[in-house]
């Protein structure tokens, strides 16, 4: 096969991204059509990829430096999914910006495309270089907005960003001189033989590159960014971060940890080492977000809070070694639930201090009264981020509690469950300042939503709560998708 | 001959270096430099282990050129935003990076 | 022998040009000393047989990086307005702890370590054409990413630089 063909998902996106710079170039003053290419693209690409898997055509490329499996597809469409909400939620963003629009949905879209080459990178030079093609457009769009603070925070993503990935490839170093290959299934059998003989190594190496990731996903101790940049980026590029890198990053350590170093002597260190990530994440993020005014930066501990959640579905999959189909699709069903809720808060937040003009959480006391259904999205949205049913938020962590507890994890689950009360307390705390009633207040102007925020929060909403009701097709689907790893 | 631990030694005190680097210098230029130390000694790293270990493939040197790449297109990027940063502010410490706090 | 002496030549240098890069108390030295050890590291990387890497990096750290930096440094006049002393903030000891540590380990675990091929006699010469050949079959996804990442950076470099008023 073609091994053009495996990644035409990423390059129809590359090539809209070409398209859209070329048609500004030509149509400086027509720049109407821009995010509707930018939206063709991620069309043409979800149905590359949906098609390669109706093709059933499940293939390695480029000499097995990278594959198309259901994993990779299921991450891809995920990708897509995640990059075309966050376009729409651009558009009015950009418009009011005004300038340099091309050059926005350009780089929005070649940081999909770099999400999508993660999914599918079996070989720690695609993963690695992949990894930068998705990071380099965020940190410039971190520092898209006009304001000092937005390009602040562009310079320290950039900076944190860096030093993280010069600790990945050191880690990757080490990983390459010991067993002599590159390619993440050739490190395994290497690490099936000889795993015993260099346990003090492999663990410095795998501690190196969970620090690398841990930057991406936001975990304790890596975090230190995350609310500076969150409250610093335009809000659109903080939903983009909040939910794609972060997945992104999730599912290249689903591969990297447990296709490549699942030896049953190692699996127990990564599960202690991501076991304690998750509760220190968990713990640290939401007792910081308790005392956050700003809304932004409140999302922005949430989100290291969320990162734990994930983290306890990684130390479950370790824990049960081989047997981890389970905490896998776990782990797969969270990545949609989330990303799914944390679309709806940010893009909710968008159109809300849009009209507020304030970040601010106590602006929104009363919001229930100048826009109803607003007030609604945003609360359903918090409400499943806290996990009440029936949402998707509440399958996301009763099953992967259930992977935890399976996995003999009763006190990291302790820890959750006790960490989710927490985290309640903030959540719930908007929703009831929302929906307090309020005689006199200024935002009680009729809020205009734009057509298009509404329509991408309508979707993601609808989604939390679809999922919410019916959660099975989506299960199922995760567990196929996370299958490709019990055989390996 | 010299034995590889030579060269994994030289990249360790590289990348520590680079490390005490990272944390200890306040101007970002500086940090900057001192991403670029570690890198290099990631680069050590890879091309030391490329000649010693894997004498028919040579995975490591194609490694170390991407790591050039990436380096080379990440400082481009950061002075391009320190540039901006410092024509609103005329300062490029990153602890007086004014309203952002941990 | 005369291998030997050059060898830990380059290596003294290059640790102590490094040092000076991060001890330094002034930015426009630490940028020279940074020349210095990526030059150093070029070199090394003939002693390893790959002298394509090595004019990679004399090329592109040794010409564009530095140069990049020095040019940055001197439009951001950075010399005249900060005081020398304020270069190293208050966190110097605890980075000095992180460094010391893992400097500690990786030399630790480096050395208690088997490599596997650790073998006796350098390979030839790796020519650009081996190089090629590799990265053009086996890597051809990565390099596919890397021109999309080139172009992102400097779409990059381009806003970021552009004064705010011109768009």
């Amino acid at each position: 096969m073609n091994p053009f063909e495996l990644i035409s998902p990423q390059l129809a996106i590359l090539i809209g991204a070409g398209l859209i710079l070329v048609y500004d170039a030509i149509f400086p003053k027509d720049n109407r059509y821009l995010p509707w290419m930018a939206l063709a693209a991620i069309a043409v690409s979800v149905s590359f990829a949906i098609s390669l898997a109706v093709r059933g055509e499940y293939h390695v490329g480029f000499e097995g430096t990278y594959s198309v499996d259901k994993f990779s597809v299921f991450f891809s469409v995920v990708f897509a999914g995640i990059g075309a909400a966050v376009v729409f939620a651009s558009m009015n963003w950009v418009d009011r910006v005004g300038r340099r629009k091309s050059e926005y949905y350009a780089l929005l879209l070649t940081a999909t495309a770099g999400l999508m080459f993660l999914a599918g990178a079996r070989d720690l030079i695609t993963i690695f270089i992949a990894l930068e093609l998705s990071s380099i457009p965020q940190y410039i769009l971190a520092g898209w907005g006009k304001d000092e603070r937005s390009g602040e925070s562009g310079l320290k993503y950039l900076l944190l960003g860096s030093i993280a990935s010069a600790l990945l490839l050191f880690g990757m170093a080490l990983l390459y001189g010991l067993s002599g290959s590159t390619f993440v299934p050739e490190i395994a059998t290497f690490i099936g033989e000889n795993a015993s003989d260099n346990r003090s190594l492999l663990i410095l190496a795998s501690t190196l590159i969970i620090a690398g990731f841990g930057f991406k996903m936001a975990l304790v101790p890596f975090q230190m960014w995350v609310p500076d940049v969150y409250e610093g980026a335009p809000t659109p590029v903080a939903a983009f971060l909040s939910v794609g890198s972060k997945a992104a990053a999730f599912a290249v350590v689903l591969r990297i940890f447990f296709e490549g170093l699942n030896a049953e002597i190692l699996s127990n260190d990564w599960a202690m080492i991501f076991a304690v990530l998750a509760a220190i994440s968990m713990t640290v993020g939401n007792i910081f977000a308790l005392v956050q005014s700003n809304i932004k930066r409140m999302l922005g501990y949430s989100s290291v809070a969320q990162a734990g959640n994930f983290a306890i579905g990684l130390a479950a999959i370790a824990v049960v070694g081989q047997e981890f189909t389970l905490a896998a699709s776990a782990v797969l069903f969270f990545v949609v639930a989330y990303a799914f809720t944390n679309l709806a808060v940010f893009i909710a937040v968008i159109a809300i201090s849009r009209h507020l003009e304030s970040d601010d959480i106590n602006a929104y006391e009363g919001l229930a009264k100048s826009a109803p259904l607003l007030a609604l999205a945003l609360g359903i949205a918090l409400i499943s981020l806290t996990g009440i049913p029936p949402s998707a938020g509440f399958w996301a962590k009763l099953y992967i509690f259930n992977a935890a507890a399976q996995a003999d994890l009763a006190w990291l689950v302790i820890v959750a469950v006790l960490n989710s009360v927490l985290a309640a307390f903030y959540y719930l705390r908007i929703v009831r300042l929302m929906f307090r009633n309020v005689e006199d207040q200024i935002g009680s102007a009729p809020f205009a939503i734009p057509k298009s925020i509404g329509f991408v929060l309508g979707i993601t909403v609808l989604g939390v709560l679809v999922f919410g009701f019916f959660p099975t097709p989506i299960i199922s689907v995760a567990r196929e998708a996370a299958a490709i790893f019990s055989i390996g | 001959m010299i034995p590889l631990e030579n060269y994994l030694v030289l990249s360790g005190i590289l990348f520590s270096l680079g490390v005490y680097g990272v944390l200890s210098r306040r101007n970002a230029v500086l940090v900057l430099m001192s991403v670029e130390l570690m890198l290099n000694a990631v680069s050590i790293n890879f091309i030391a282990f490329s000649a010693y270990l894997d004498v028919t493939q040579i995975t490591g040197v194609i490694f170390a050129i991407f790591v050039v790449a990436v380096a080379a297109a990440e400082i481009g990027l950061a002075l391009a935003i320190v540039l901006r940063i410092f024509r609103n502010r005329s300062s490029i410490n990153i602890d007086e990076a004014a309203e952002l706090k941990w | 022998m005369i291998t030997e002496i050059l060898w830990w030549f380059f290596a003294i240098a290059i640790v102590g040009t490094a040092a000076g890069v991060v001890f330094s108390r002034s930015v426009v030295h630490a940028a020279i000393f940074l020349i210095l050890s990526l030059a150093g590291v070029g070199g090394l990387y003939i002693f390893l047989t790959v002298e394509f890497v090595a004019l990679v990096q004399f090329l592109i750290y040794g010409g564009a990086v530095t140069v990049l930096i020095l040019l940055a440094l001197m439009m951001t006049r950075l010399d005249a307005t900060g005081a020398p002393d304020k270069l190293t903030g208050p966190q110097a000891p605890f980075g000095a702890l992180v460094g010391i540590t893992l400097l500690l380990t990786l030399v630790g675990v480096s050395l208690a370590t088997a490599w596997p091929g650790d073998v006796d006699d350098l390979p030839t010469n790796i020519t650009i054409e081996q190089i090629g050949d590799v990265m053009f079959t086996s890597y051809g996804a990565p390099f596919i990413i890397a021109s999309a990442l080139l172009l992102v950076a400097f779409i990059g470099a381009i806003v970021f630089a552009k004064q705010e008023d011109e768009v």
